[in-house]
This record gives C-alpha cells, structure tokens and sequence, in this order.
C-alpha cells in the first residue's frame, strides 16, 4: 500500500497533467509523452495513448493530423471547450486540497 | 537502420496483438509516426528509448484497465448527520429536557433526553450528568421519604402497641410549606435547570460539521 502512493497520486491526476499542457498548445503523441515522463507521471508511451483515450472518449481532447516539417503526418492533441472547462474546475480545486493536505500531513 | 525501425515495429505489432484494437493502433501509429520523422542513428537512440514493446503492451494492458476518469472532485472526509451537530438542534434539544416534561408529562423529557444524547455538541459527560442528575435527586429523595416513613411507623408501633399514630404528616401527602414539599420542588426545578445547565456549557463552541 505505502509503496504505491506515487503511483496512486500520479494516476488521480495525470489526466489533468495531459490537459494543462494542451491548454498551452495543440501536441502530438511523442511531444506528450516527452513532457509527462521526464517528471515521472507516465511510464511509457504504452500508458499514454490509453490516456489519451479516456479523455477523447470524455470529449476533452480532440485530434487533428498536420503535416510535419521533418515528412510524417503527426496526430495532434487539442483541448476542447468540454476540456477547457474540466481543467477550469481542476484548477479551482486542486490548489485549496493540496493545501489541506500539506497542512495535514506537514514536511520533513 | 530501417531495417531496425521495421523489427522494432513487427516486435511491436506482435507485443500489441492482446491489447485493445484502438489502443493498439494508436500506439502503434504513434511510434511509426515518431520513428519515421528521425534520421537512422536518431530512430535508434528513440527506439532504445522506447524500451520492449512487450513493457509498452503490459503498460498500456494496465492502463487501458483504468476507471474513466470522471469530473475531479477532491476527497471527503465522511461528517455526522448534519441534523444533530448544528447548534439549532443543540438549543432546541436542552429545551426540550428542560421544558418538555411540563408540556407533556414524562414523555416530553424523555424526547428531550434522547435529543440531547443525539447532539453533538456536548460531551458524553455532560449528557449523563444533565440527564442522570434529576434522575439520581429524585431517587435520593424518595428513599429518604420511605425511610422516615417507615422509622416513624415502627416507632408508633414499638411504644406501646395501642394508641394513635403521632401527629406526622405523612410524607407521601405534600405539605405545601413543608420539608418535603420543598424536596420535591428542588427536584422540579432539577429538571429545567439540567437542560439550562447544558445550554451554559455549549457557549462558545461551534457546530462540528
């Protein structure tokens, strides 16, 4: 149980991750999964794309394909207004809880 | 090294073919996507960063089991029923014990007592003591009544066999300026004085929920 606290909170949240980095700008896959395993919220890309999923079948996330500079068509990831909204109430909730919870739990 | 791309997609592909459809294409389509946009060294170093295609197809087995997630909400730590942990109920319930009684003989107390036992704002000691008090003086006070009453009988009795009864009143009769009468008004004045008493301890304290 307590060596799964990390996996458990990244789960609780990753989804909200993949939604505030598309709130900046449309990504594709790759560029998605670079920027959520370098902090260690995903493992592999073989977690993403199941991400990436859920939140389309949630209607938060639509794709669109654009050619790339370098040759292939990427499949890019944006935010939809229904995403833009979840995220909106993320965010009003997320930093009143992480602050109950530190003041809770307190630092070493 | 396209020789490279194309095993580590067949490898992929195979790993794959127990994950979801979607799923898998998606993956799949990704990692074509990415390894075809990169130069040969480059698609290598990606492809050793990718890692097995038998860990991609575990990890996405894993989280293709996952609960959609729904609207985010933060936990709740779980509250009494919020009924009985406002101060209203509180106030209502000390009047109840205090008052009830009067309205209703003995069944409005006893509603009272419940009441307060369900409150919240008080502590357990304070319930026992503002429901047991009343209680426990009206007992003292009937057993010091059938004590003198029976002292008194046996003295009649042990004197002489004959005769009348002393002029005693009897305690079980109330005389309105007697001892007794004043006993059993201070057990009166007991009861609405517990509910009051209650009503003074709650001062200052806040509803818990």
């Amino acid at each position: 149980m307590t060596a799964d606290v990390g996996a458990q909170m990244r789960k609780g949240v990753v989804e909200y991750c993949v939604l505030g980095l598309l709130a900046r700008e449309p990504m594709y896959g790759w560029q998605l999964a670079d920027a959520l395993a370098a902090p260690g919220l995903i493992a592999s890309i073989g977690t993403l794309y199941p991400l990436l999923g859920r939140l389309r079948d949630n209607g938060w996330v639509s794709t669109f394909d654009q050619p790339s500079d370098s040759g292939p068509v990427r499949r890019y990831y944006r935010l939809t207004d229904a995403g833009t909204a979840q995220l909106a109430h993320f965010r009003r909730q997320w930093k009143p809880f992480a602050q109950t919870v530190s003041s809770l739990v307190g630092e070493e | 090294m396209m020789t490279d791309t194309s095993d580590y997609l067949a490898r992929l592909d195979v790993a794959l073919r127990d994950v979801p459809h979607g799923i898998a294409a998606e993956i799949r389509a990704g990692v074509a996507e990415e390894l075809s946009s990169l130069d040969p060294d480059a698609a290598e170093r990606r492809i050793a960063q990718l890692g097995d295609p038998a860990v991609i197809a575990r990890e996405a087995m894993d989280a293709g089991g996952l609960v959609p997630p729904g609207p985010w909400v933060p936990p709740v730590v779980p509250v009494r029923s919020p009924a009985t942990t406002t101060r209203g109920f509180a106030i209502a319930a000390a009047l109840v014990l205090s008052f009830g009684g009067f309205l209703v003989p003995f069944a409005g107390w006893v509603v009272g007592a419940v009441m307060v036992g369900l409150s919240s704002m008080w502590r357990t000691w304070e319930k026992v003591v503002a429901i047991c008090a009343p209680l426990v003086l009206f007992g003292i006070v009937m057993l010091f009544s059938l004590a003198a009453f029976t002292t008194t009988a046996v003295e009649v009795h042990e004197a002489s066999g004959t005769g009348s009864a002393p002029d005693i009143a009897n305690p079980l009769v109330p005389d309105l300026f007697g001892f007794h009468s004043a006993i059993i008004l201070l057990v009166v004045l007991a009861i609405p004085a517990s509910g009051l008493w209650l009503l003074w301890r709650m001062r200052g304290r806040t509803a818990a929920s």
